[in-house]
């Protein structure tokens, strides 16, 4: 039996990042398209209320300088993309009836401003700090807040089955997703770091249940492969999210040989990591459940609690095996910079090795990456023990 | 989702249950005790005497073994096993049950608390099996439960340990004639008086328990504080397990708990903060979510029910250990 190449295995998945299949598919399609920003959405309400959500977090360069007609310049490359994407129109970003925008740091606090003269849009306001009772009281209000828009968008009301079962569904997509991180997680890794993150961003805009169906297919073809040899040194990338097309720093890291068996990124692990696990079944309930798991395991940089994200590295890690750290640092953006300084800090007691990538979506720094990446390597040995 | 966990509970909860209420129907054995007995049926006292809230049906239990959870004195038949902790250090103050009887019992009682902390009041206790099926009557309407405030939980905390130390107190001093043969008789086995169980349990069986007892005015009032208790027995309808809240065995056997042989610990590198053992508890214990530090975090409250080592999403964060050695992982 001939196994398919990698690239075949993912083409459903990367043709749903690179390609517009998904826009021209909802074009036509007579209900609500939501967009989302961040992981902090909390995607069981969109999928109650019988509306799609596409997140629509941007990493396209080329997008850049039509933000900048709305944005000032020391705004980070991801929020500036995303707001350029939007004033282009047209795409996904255009067929979204409503945004949802959470407020993790200055720049998306202020995106709703600069864009609502083109789109509906709904803020939908975290707490500094991610648990106190305050804090908890006041996202289990922001969440009903946000759901009281989107009946209203819909014309819908939210109904405690149809909860239950978009809770269902996300799990689902959950489970299939923690066996994927398996995988390539396995020694040698299953796949590569890149074909994971395609996998895991056509899951911002796929249909959620075609998604866990072509995932699960995925699994069940990557579990009866044949192990292929180890290549190159394990890794485990952490940092700001890499959202196609700005793939730079993992393309980087697995062109001078490193294997990224695990990664910390909102835009990768984080993103179908958590499951809902349900006692209570009364509509509050599942109402709290949804909005305790979008925020609770949260390791954003952007709250006051920064011990999640430590512990998380730390303890992937360890699980993953890895030789070394990457810590992809968002240029402008100070969250993602102090954090590399604690990281820094934390790592180094225990010994672990790290790179910080201070960087953006811009090209021109990719040769002064890939000297340092390749020196990282090199300090790590060739992968032999 | 697993859920193993939940199924075996519910199965060893089932037959405890049968066990406890039935057992005297199933093996029709004879008691042999050093300890003083309540005599079923054919009173010595008027304590004893139907129409008394003290009234036993039946025979004595079959087997002379208090255990640290509802196992009932008032069960048809005598029931399986003799009664709970309470009733035995009550019982026995008041008699003053000289200490070399009481010996055994107390050290059996010990090293059930001791190796298995509240896993009694989890698995074993039927009363707790009762609360249990009262909130998966209530899920399956799909209505939800009422919320327990922080001041409300740490209300009925206090509570609980007040109703086990004055009960326990009642006791010994009644065992002194200080109060008057009368007063003694009413005050006799106080927290049974009280106690749901005592009216709960005997229509498993058949056998009507005395309602009321107005043979004077502490019998009166004690009878209308049973109702009063009895009542919140059904709040169970809407916060899981309430009255393991107020159980004055499980403030006992709590004391226990995290100093017990079995025990859930944490490994804290592994925990993602959902918050999902926290909101999945049925007795709203927070210290399972909210101890940081590696090792135990059985709380006094915790049951060991082990919903939140069932629903954690994180492989290896949660554990349950007996003496150091791992049973079961989240």
């Amino acid at each position: 039996m001939s196994s398919p190449a990698p690239a075949e295995l993912v083409a459903w998945f990367r043709d749903e990042v690179t390609t517009p299949r998904r826009a021209a598919e909802l074009a036509e399609w007579p209900g609500k398209v939501i967009g989302t920003y961040c992981n902090f959405v909390p995607e069981e309400l969109i999928l109650a209320l019988g509306a799609v959500p596409v997140r629509l977090c941007a990493g396209d360069l080329d997008a850049i300088p039509d933000g900048e007609a709305l944005l000032p310049r020391e705004v980070c490359s991801v929020v500036r993309s995303s707001a350029g994407t939007l004033q282009r129109g047209g795409g996904l970003a255009g067929r979204a009836d409503l945004l949802v925008i959470p407020t993790p740091c200055d720049a998306k606090k202020k995106l709703g401003a600069v864009v609502e003269h083109l789109k509906p849009v709904h803020v939908l306001e975290l707490p500094p700090r991610k648990d106190s009772p305050a804090a908890r009281a006041f996202w289990a209000e922001q969440v009903r807040g946000l759901l009281a828009a989107l009946e209203r968008l819909t014309g819908r009301r939210l109904r405690r089955r149809a909860l239950h079962g978009a809770i269902a569904l996300v799990n689902r997509r959950e489970e299939a997703f923690r066996r994927l991180l398996r995988l390539r997680q396995a020694d040698p890794p299953a796949l590569s770091g890149e074909d994971f993150l395609f996998v895991t961003q056509a899951s911002f805009t796929a249909d959620a249940a075609a998604w866990a169906e072509h995932t699960e297919a995925l699994c069940a073809v990557l579990e009866a492969r044949p192990a292929r040899p180890a290549n190159g040194r394990r890794v485990l990338l952490t940092g700001a999210p890499l959202i196609w097309p700005n793939h730079k720093v993992v393309q980087l890291l697995e062109q001078a040989g490193a294997a990224v068996v695990a990664d910390e990124l909102c835009s990768g692990t984080q993103r179908l990591y958590q499951p809902v696990a349900l006692r209570e079944v009364s509509m509050r309930a599942l109402l709290d459940a949804v909005a305790e798991k979008a925020m609770l395991p949260s390791t954003c940089p952007c709250f006051v609690e920064g011990g999640d994200r430590l512990n998380r590295i730390v303890d992937l890690a360890r699980e993953a095996h890895v030789a070394g750290v990457v810590y992809h640092s968002q240029r402008l953006c100070p969250l993602f910079e102090i954090e590399a300084m604690l990281v820094q800090k934390e790592l180094r007691a225990r010994a672990i090795p790290l790179l910080t990538l201070s960087t953006d979506f811009s090209r021109e720094d990719s040769g002064q990456l890939r000297t340092r990446i390749d020196a990282f390597l090199e300090m790590l040995g060739d992968g032999r023990a | 989702m697993s859920n193993r966990i939940t199924i075996t509970r519910r199965i060893v909860q089932t037959v405890c249950f049968v066990l406890l209420l039935y057992g005297a129907f199933i093996w029709p054995a004879h008691l042999e005790t050093g300890l003083p007995r309540i005599p079923g049926g054919a009173p010595r006292t008027t304590l004893y005497e139907k129409g008394r809230i003290l009234w036993v049906s039946g025979k004595e239990s079959v087997v002379d073994l208090y255990i640290p959870a509802l196992a009932c004195r008032f069960v048809a038949r005598g029931g399986l096993l003799k009664s709970c902790i309470v009733h035995f250090f009550s019982e026995n103050f008041t008699w003053r049950t000289s200490f070399r009887l009481m010996l055994p019992h107390i050290l059996a009682l010990t090293i059930m608390c001791v190796l298995l902390g509240r896993l009694w009041c989890g698995w074993v206790c039927p009363m707790g099996a009762m609360m249990d099926a009262m909130t998966w009557l209530r899920r399956l309407t799909g209505r939800g439960r009422l919320q327990v405030g922080e001041d409300q939980q740490r209300f009925l905390f206090n509570t609980r340990h007040l109703l086990l130390w004055g009960s326990l107190a009642v006791s010994v001093l009644i065992a002194f004639p200080v109060f008057g043969q009368g007063v003694n008789d009413s005050l006799f086995l106080i927290y049974c008086q009280f106690c749901p169980a005592r009216l709960l349990y005997p229509p498993f069986g058949g056998v009507n328990p005395c309602w009321s007892d107005t043979t004077n005015t502490i019998s009166s009032f004690l009878t209308g504080v049973g109702w009063a208790m009895f009542a919140l027995f059904f709040l169970g309808f809407a916060i899981p397990r309430f009255w393991c809240r107020i159980c004055a065995i499980g403030a006992l056997v709590g004391y226990f708990n995290r100093g017990a042989l079995l025990t859930i610990e944490k490994e804290p590198g592994k925990c993602s903060s959902c918050g999902t053992c926290r909101r999945n508890c049925p007795v709203d214990v927070t210290r399972v979510y909210s101890d940081r530090r590696a090792g135990v975090v059985t709380d006094p409250e915790c049951q060991l029910c082990l919903t939140c080592l069932e629903d954690c999403p994180e492989p290896g964060a949660l554990e349950l250990r007996l003496l150091g050695r791992r049973i079961v992982r989240s």
